[in-house]
Formats: structure tokens, sequence, C-alpha cells
């Protein structure tokens, strides 16, 4: 989170996507020139397969406001079934976050391909419009400072 | 088994054959109500007891080392908590040929615990009553999102990192836990409201389909963190989303560990 | 301390327009560990690599980012000048800033400060990287094909050609595989035999080839490149080095009445049989379930006979050992038994008949020296029915798929008996009719327009026998979809054209060698598209019905294109691969094996822990980085975080999320400035 008083509230969004889709759709956009809301920034693994649910905590713990986790749509795994795996993963995570009182509107899970440049950019300004409306986390970065205060 | 006379009986033969080194059971104590007891002498078998309120889960005993030294085990068993010894064989953490299940039939009245109100192994099995832990699973989800954050935060925080939920737990049996991993350090060791949530939200992510919601974790928890709730519900989702029940078939893969090509993912965009 | 160096590009115009790459680098030299933090316009020119160079020996930096375009661009270029200033490539990483910032972002301070934020997160995740080395893995050029018909002899002579040692095993007494019993084949009509059988003398005699025919694969052990097979010779109860293939025993032997699996069924064999004249190795096997001695304990008349002595009847199966760096899967099909359409009286009348029965019944070396007869009577079929799909894209028989090769061999088979019964009437029922080849199409048009099959578009309801004057028919009644009309065709012969499925075994020998297969025990392609004739376990190929439905020339051509690759494996002696493959740290490991059952390769394995005196502490997992891909599925899974992927480990991702959020404050202030 980042507030400053004569700024506007500007969200800190982690995408966690794989190397062979999302990442590669994400270029794609790039070199089509999409134009997107700046705040969502990319961290490349190899595979959703890849993606500890702990990551996701993780980028809230250090302070992000929203997270987005993309890969290949199912079926494309560059390692055949790496996102069936995650996508069950992300269900119960899912479950779990929602039933702690995360509210889900954070967190965005979605399908990109290597050719959908188009989507990725209508997905980084659909989660930064959300986000940015939603505000800071707040409730969850309140853990954070009284943490600090025990744990200088 | 019917009765603990038959458990004592094969208990004392199982010894006296050597088939086991060690009989664990549940045994009687003045004043307290029960004890877990391990028994290497045939001639104690007599000590074994069951009635009411025997609601140890023993299956964590199953993997101490002191106990696995006697080599081949007897384990007394409820029929819930034979789900615990099979999840055990699930996961490789036991061979089902080193461990013999005495299991009683239970009628899960005594116990009384709130489990026992949606008992699935009793014998014979009764419809499914009410489990007044769902009633506190609906409270919740009528909050709005902020105050369930609130209300988890608020147990959270008065974890004092006792670890007593993991130690008591059949299924916690990494030798070393997330929570003493450095470099990267996941989650962050001492008291702290961050720390904590992030510690009983991994530990709940870590029983997903494994959890046979023996309620041992919220009955040890020293400052009452309903971690029953938790489990409870992620159990019933994972029994809704994908059939499963933990420790009910010993050669069913764990629901994280497979998948279906047809898998919901309506959350996906 | 680290010793960081950061480069940043203008790439002309491409990141500076919209990124103020001065303030990149003054935000960066401001970061703990960062010695050096400069711009350049072209950074992936010369110049602008020998930039780079220079700083990496003469600030003796032990990690580089450089922010520029895309990874899949330029990751490969500065890595190799990395490692030619002497720093080990993967301590080099790409911040993307121009792809994934500067392409994407107009307004110029927002784009910096998400400059800003990529460049630290890649700083920090650089600090964290690895020293890590290709992975090489040595390769055994010696391939080994399952399975000798086509396919598999294509590719056994292609690689042996190749100048590699092949091992080629064959289940049956012979190579040659369903071809072999082909009476004539599509679209030219020429005869099978007389195409296929060179190629089984060339295998036979092929200095490179070790054949093992009737052999079964008993295990796999290994990974690609080194994998150990054992190979069960099943015995066969003569030795086929003193045995002259005579024929003698073959002649003698008085089992006579046992139902020949070459003619499907139609022809009669003997307990010590060869299964056709031109079987290779042309060498009598002895079927001890019928063979007199075997069952009753006397006879012996083949031993008697044998002028060579070959005959053993001591034999015991053996199991033999081979090395191997490649295998190719090239295990065929069979189709549905007639016996699988009780509907169609398969099974009860003598006269409804599979296509490959009539491929016998067809050929010239057949049981009926391809003269066509009823089997009940022998009588000429004045009319035949052939039934194409059956059982295919039929959900109630369990198939969803079409067996591809029907709708060809059902003209063929319309056109050969028009061929052998003039005047005789050749009825096809249809759903559709799916010629798409190089004159296949005109192949069908041939049948109906010259040989006057006629084409009902309909399925059959059911066939059933009723007598007319003194002779058993078959009376057919289906659908003719197209004139919307019942019809009723009473018939001498019906032929079902039933559906390809893999052959027996397929799954079972699939699981031994670790690779996967579908719903209906076809193998599974790495790739529909871009690796078809890839497993997914390295160093296994596919070729072939055993992976779908195929018809000759398919079946050739995969065969080819499988021994290329396995050819390109063999081209050097080791193989390199990148090295981001899973680590185990076996302290941690409690053997849970949620890995083993998430690993899509098979890599993963069980190694068990001892003491001093032998005695097993615990079993834990172990990674075989030659098996290994990288995807990191198995690290996400363990709870005990026993594994982690390298070049993605944990810390390095922990710390590019924190280097992402820190600089938050700090961006600020530069950009400011």
């Amino acid at each position: 989170m980042s507030m400053n008083m004569n700024m506007k509230f500007e969200p800190k969004i982690m995408a966690f996507v794989c190397q062979w889709c999302t990442y590669t759709g994400a270029d794609l956009a790039g070199t089509s020139r999409m134009q997107y809301s700046p705040y969502v920034k990319i961290i490349k693994l190899p595979c959703t397969g890849r993606i500890d649910v702990q990551f996701i905590v993780k980028a809230f713990e250090e302070g992000a406001d929203g997270v987005i986790v993309s890969g290949c749509h199912p079926g494309d795994c560059h390692y055949t079934s790496g996102n069936y795996y995650a996508r069950r993963r992300f269900e119960m995570f899912h479950e779990l976050m929602s039933f702690v009182g995360v509210d889900m509107r954070r967190i965005q899970f979605a399908w990109v391909s290597a050719a959908e440049g188009r989507k990725w950019a209508e997905l980084v300004n659909e989660v930064s419009k959300r986000v940015e409306e939603l505000g800071p986390f707040n409730v969850f970065h309140a853990l954070r400072e009284q943490a600090n205060e025990l744990n200088p | 088994m019917n009765s603990i006379h038959e458990v004592r009986e094969e208990a004392r033969k199982l010894l006296e054959e050597k088939r086991v080194g060690m009989v664990i059971g549940y045994g009687k104590g003045k004043g307290k109500k029960n004890y877990p007891i391990f028994i290497t002498d045939p001639q104690k078998v007599e000590e074994l007891h069951f009635e009411s309120d025997c609601f140890y889960n023993l299956a964590v005993y199953l993997r101490k080392p002191e106990v696995c030294s006697h080599g081949k085990l007897a384990i007394v068993v409820k029929g819930c908590d034979a789900r615990s010894v099979r999840g055990l064989f699930s996961e490789n953490q036991l061979k089902s040929e080193e461990v013999v299940m005495l299991e009683l039939k239970c009628d899960a009245k005594g116990i009384g615990r709130d489990k026992c109100t949606t008992c699935r192994v009793k014998n014979p099995l009764t419809p499914e009553e009410k489990n007044p832990i769902d009633g506190e699973i609906a409270k919740i989800l009528a909050m709005p999102m902020e105050e369930r954050f609130r209300f988890f935060a608020e147990e959270f925080k008065r974890c004092i990192r006792c670890y007593a939920c993991r130690q008591i737990c059949p299924h916690c049996f990494c030798k070393t836990c997330i929570v003493e991993k450095s470099e990267p350090q996941w989650i962050s060791s001492t008291p702290s409201p961050l720390g904590n949530w992030s510690w009983n939200f991994t530990r709940a992510f870590h029983l997903i389909g494994r959890c046979v919601e023996c309620g041992e974790c919220a009955r040890a928890c020293p400052v009452g963190i309903r971690l029953d709730i938790l489990n409870r519900y992620l159990a019933k989702s994972v029994e809704e989303k994908y059939q499963f029940i933990a420790g009910m078939d010993e050669k069913a893969a764990p629901p994280l560990t497979t998948y279906k090509q047809n898998d919901n993912q309506d959350f996906i965009r | 301390m680290a010793r960081i160096g950061v480069f940043i590009c203008w790439c002309g115009e491409n990141i500076s327009r919209t990124v103020d790459v001065v303030k990149v680098a003054e935000a960066m030299a401001g970061v703990p560990g960062v010695v050096t933090s400069v711009e350049y316009k072209y950074m992936c020119s010369d110049p602008g690599q020998k930039i780079m160079k220079e700083s990496i020996k003469n600030d003796a930096l032990d990690g580089v980012v450089v922010a520029l375009c895309s990874p899949l661009m330029h990751e490969k270029t500065f890595r190799t000048a990395a490692e030619e200033a002497g720093l080990n490539p993967f301590l080099l990483e790409v911040a993307n800033i121009r792809e994934h910032c500067s392409w994407v972002h107009e307004n110029k301070e927002e784009a910096t400060k998400k400059a800003i934020a990529i460049t630290r997160s890649t700083v920090e995740r650089v600090r964290y990287n690895l020293q890590l080395k290709n992975i090489t893995v040595p390769i055994t050029a010696r391939a080994m094909v399952v399975g000798g018909g086509i396919a598999g002899i294509q590719a056994a002579l292609d690689i042996a050609n190749g100048g590699h040692e092949v091992v080629l095993v064959e289940r049956t007494p012979s190579i040659g595989g369903h071809m072999a019993g082909l009476s004539e084949t599509f679209p030219t009509l020429d005869c099978s035999q007389c195409i296929l059988t060179p190629r089984m003398v060339e295998v036979a005699r092929h200095p490179k080839i070790k054949l093992y025919s009737y052999a079964e694969v008993e295990s796999v052990s290994g990974f690609v490149g080194n994998f150990e097979v054992k190979i069960r010779k099943k015995a066969r109860s003569v030795d086929t080095s003193s045995c002259t293939g005579c024929g003698i025993c073959q002649e003698k032997c008085p089992q006579k009445n046992i139902a020949s699996e070459f003619e499907e069924g139609l022809g009669k064999r003997k307990a010590i049989y060869v299964p056709f004249p031109q079987a290779v190795p042309n060498k009598p096997v002895i079927d001890r379930k019928h063979c007199l001695y075997f069952t009753k304990g006397k006879c012996k008349i083949c031993e008697k006979v044998c002028g060579p002595k070959a005959i053993r009847y001591e034999q015991e199966d053996e199991i033999v050992e081979e090395r191997i760096g490649a295998i190719v899967l090239a295990t065929g099909y069979e189709t549905l038994p007639a016996t699988f359409f009780p509907e169609y009286g398969g099974g009860r009348y003598p006269d409804v008949i599979t296509g490959l029965q009539f491929e016998r019944l067809a050929s010239a070396s057949g049981p009926t020296s391809g003269e066509l007869k009823r089997p009940s009577d022998g009588r000429r079929p004045e009319t035949v029915v052939f039934l194409s799909c059956a059982g295919s894209r039929d959900l109630a028989k369990g198939i969803s798929y079409c067996s591809k090769i029907c709708c060809m061999y059902v003209a063929k088979h319309a056109m050969l008996y028009q061929h052998k019964v003039h005047g005789g009437k050749a009825y096809v029922f249809y759903m559709d009719v799916r010629a798409s080849g190089k004159n296949y199409d005109e192949f069908v048009r041939r049948a109906i327009e010259q040989d006057k099959a006629i084409y009902v578009r309909g399925r059959v309801a059911r066939v059933y026998e009723k007598e007319i004057e003194g002779v058993k028919k078959l009376v057919v009644k289906g659908a003719d979809t197209l004139l919307g009309e019942q019809v009723e065709i009473v018939a001498d012969m019906v032929v079902l054209a039933s559906a390809v499925k893999p052959s027996v075994g397929a799954a079972a020998l699939a699981q031994k060698v670790g690779t996967p297969y579908d719903q209906h025990h076809f193998y599974s392609e790495a790739h529909p598209k871009l690796r078809p004739v890839e497993s997914n376990t390295a160093g296994i190929f596919l070729a072939g019905a055993a992976q779908a439905p195929k018809d000759i020339p398919e079946s050739v051509a995969d065969a080819s294109a499988a021994a290329s690759k396995v050819q390109i494996l063999f081209s050097r002696k080791e193989m390199e691969r990148d090295p981001y493959v899973s680590m185990v740290n076996s302290d941690r490991c409690f053997g849970c094996f949620s890995c083993e059952a998430v690993c899509p390769y098979r890599a993963i394995s069980r190694k068990e822990i001892k003491n001093r005196s032998g005695e097993v502490l615990k079993v834990v997992a172990e990674v075989n980085a030659g098996l290994c891909q990288g995807c990191g599925g198995c690290i996400a899974i363990c709870r005990a975080k026993a594994c982690d992927l390298a070049g993605y480990t944990d810390q390095q991702i922990f710390s590019a999320i924190r280097g992402f959020n820190t600089t938050s404050t700090y961006e600020e202030e530069v950009v400011k400035k």
C-alpha cells in the first residue's frame, strides 16, 4: 500500500504468472502497444503448478493490495498437468481465504494464453480498477503494523 | 471388536506371540477420566479401558520415535481415529503391515464430543444429526467480509505459538515444520498478529483433504482458538467439491494430489 | 555484500520515451549491494554488451540485472555475454521494462516508477541467484523399438540405417503385424505382402538390428539416454540357432485343428507352427497349450522328424537385459471382435465377420486362396453388406472417436468383392464417408461409380438369420436416413468395420515405461500439434496406431519422424539441458510423496536413508535430474518445504516480492527529484 496525503491511492498488485502462456501473453500486449494500468507487477514462474499459495499470502504480508495468478488454459499446460493441480489448490485456497474474511475481489485467478494479449490488458485494468475502488487492504496491513510494534 | 474384553484378549495374544512390540490404548487413572497407555507386557493388558470420554486420537503416538522403536504396533482405535491411521497409510507414513488396528465399536454417544453428532463411521450408521460446529460456521458465513476477517484475526491474535495444535495432530508429521524454515522464512516464528494469522492459515491449508476432524487441535489449544471450525469448514468443502473424505480409503489419492479435467473453475477468469 | 551491476537500456526511444532511464539508473545506484548502475542507448549492441562485460571484470560483479526488453528476446544474448566475461550466466537476470512497461504505459512518471519497481525487484531476486551449470546426461546411442508391425519395422530400419543399433521387440512369433495379413492396400490396391515382406527381410538381415520375436518388455528403469530394459524371451521350445526352418515339424505335427491367429480364426494351424510362410524369423514355435506332448505327455513327433535336433521341450522363458538410450513405442492396434456386436449376430452367425477377417478371405495367401466363400458353407456370397462405424463414434460402445481407417478399407472391400464376384451386390451402410487423404476420395468414388457399390446412409439396427430356399441368409434391417425409409437387405455375408482399439497390454506397457495414455489407452503425445511423435517422458517416442487410429502411410510417416527424433537425441554423446530442476533436502523430506503423485515426468523416486548398520531410517524423495523438466509442481505441493527449484527458488521469489514492495517510498523520492 502506498498512501500519501497529497496523492491518490495507487494499489500494489502482484501477478504470479507462468512463463509459457501469461508472461508471453503480457509480452504480446506490449508488442501490440496496448495501454493498461501500471499497478500490476509481474513475477515470472515456470508454471502455475509452481505457485505455492504462500506466495500470495507473502505478497499481502509484504504490503500488496491485490494479487493476480495466471497461467495456461486447462489442456495447454507446457508440463501437461501443472495447471490442473494448481486449479484445485487455488479453489481450496479461495475457500479458505474467503472463509477467514479476505475479500476475494482482491485476488483474481485467470487463464491467459500466449495469444491473449488483449485479455491480459483487460484483466490488469479490471483488477486495478476493482482494487482501487476497494482501497488499501487495511484490515490485513493493520496486522503487519501491529506486528512491527511487537517486533521492531 | 465389540468390547474392551475382546480388545484385551487380542492385545494379550499379539504381545505374547510377539506379533507386536507395543499396544497403545486408553487407561483409567485415579480421578482422571482416561489417559493414553503403552503396554509392552502381556500381563498388563487388563489396564486397557474403554468408556466414556476416551476422546484422545491415539494415532499421533504412532509416529513418535520412542513408540516406533518397539517395532510393530497395535493401537486401540475408535472408528473415527482409524481414519487417521488410514490417512497415515495413504501418505506413506506407516505401512499397513506394521500396525494392527484394534478397532472398537463405538456408539459415538459416550464420547459425546461435537464431532460425534455427525460421525461417519459408527456402526450402524445413523442419519446425520446437526453438528454444533456447523451452526458456528453458518454464523461466520452470515458475517460481512470485514467482520469475518476481524473474527479470525482476533482468534489468531490470541495464539501464543505453543504449537500444541501441531504436536497433538497425527497428520502434522513433518519433522521440521514450515514455521521452522529459514532462508526464506515463510512464517514469522514469534507471536505477532501477522505471523499468527499466517501460521494458523497455513496450518489449516496444509490439512486440507487430510484432517479427519478429530478435534484434538482445538481441544489442546490453551487459548481456545476455534481451529475446529476452520477444519470442519474445509473438510466439508473438500467433500462437496471432490467427494473426498479423509481417511476413509487408504488407497484414495488425497484431493490436492490429483485432479479431474473438468474440475470447477467458476472462480477463474 | 553482493556486488551487483545494473544495466539499463534506452532501446533507442522504445523505452526512453516513456521511462526516464536516467532516473532508473540513479534509483538503482542507491540500492545496497549495487556497485554500478548505468544506462545506454542500445544495450544489446556490441558496444552496449561491452559496457556490461567490462564492468563484470572491472567491478568484480557477482550479479547482473539488465533492464531492457523481454527475456524471451535477449536473455540468452546477455547470459552468453556474461559468460564470456567470466560470470556464471545464471547470475544474470532480465528486468522486462519494455514489453511489460514502456510499451504499455503512456504516463512517464507512472512508467518510470513501475520500471524502478521491476528493476529493483529483479535486483533483489538476483541476490539469491545460484551459480548453476547446465545439466549433461550421457546418451547410450542404442534404441529399442517395441512392436514389429509396419511402424516398428520402419522406425527400426530408419534408426539402424542412420548407423545406430536397434533392439526390436515383437510379442508374437513373427514381425509383420496386421499389415502382413492384409490383402491389398488402399488407395492403390497393391498387394500388402509384396510391399511389406522385403522390409521384414531387411530387418532380419540388418547388422544393426537385434530382433527379439516372441518376446515382451518385462521392465524399464532409468531415464532418457540411460534406460535399462529387461526383455522376456518367451520359451519357443525351438532352438532358433540350429533350426533351419525346413518346416517338416509343422508338416508332421498331428495337432492340426487349432484356429490360426494369423488367419483371424478362419484357417487352421498346427501345434508347432510358423504363423505364415513369409514369417520373420522363419522359425517355428510350439504352442504349449495345444501340443500333445505338453498337454498329454506323449507324441514328440516333431523332435523325431527334426533333422538338426532343434526341438527344446525343456526350454524356459529367458530374461535378457539391454542398455538403451531411447524407446519407440509402436505397439499398434486391434479391432473389436465380432462377438462385441450381438445385435448384428456377431459370434452367433459365422457369416458375420470383421474387416480383418474379410482381408484374409480376400487374400491370395488366405484360407480360401483369395476366393470369396462364406465361412459357414463355402458358398459364394451373392450379396454382402458392409457396416462402417461398427462401434466407432458410438458412446453406447464406449468409443467416442472415429477409427479413421474404416471408410477407406470398406470402399476397398466393396471393390475387391466386386472384382472377385462379378454381378454380386455390395451394400455399404455408413454415417459419413471420411476420405481425406491423397487419392482417397477418388478411390471411394471409384468404388461407387465404377464398381457399383451401393452406399446407404444410416445405421443398421439388427441382423438376423433366415432360411430361404434351404440356404441360411442374413437379414439386415436398418434405416436409410437420406430417404427416410426402413431398409431390409437379405445378404449372404455381413462385414463389420469394427472399431480400432490400442492393442491389449498397451496400458500395462505404458506403466512400465512411465508414459501417459488417454482414457481409451492410446498413448498420449507430448503436444498434439508440435510434438506429435514424442511422449511426455523424455526419450520415449511414439509411432503408428498405438497413439491413435492410423493408416499405413501415416504410421510409416510417424515411424520415420520418431526415428529422426531418436537420431537427433543420438547425434551427441551427451545431452545438455538447462539446469532448472527440482532439488530435495532429504533432512526436511518426510516421505509423504505428494511430489511423486503430482510429478508429470516420473522424475521422483524413493530413496532409503539408512544408518551405519543398514537399517532403513526413513524413505525420502529423490529427483532424477535427467527426467525433471523443472515445472516446480513438486515444490508447491510440499508442506515441509523440502524441495526447491533451481533458478526459481522460494528465496528468489520471496525476495522479488519484497523488492516490489519495499520500493514505494524510495521510488517516489527519486521520481520527485
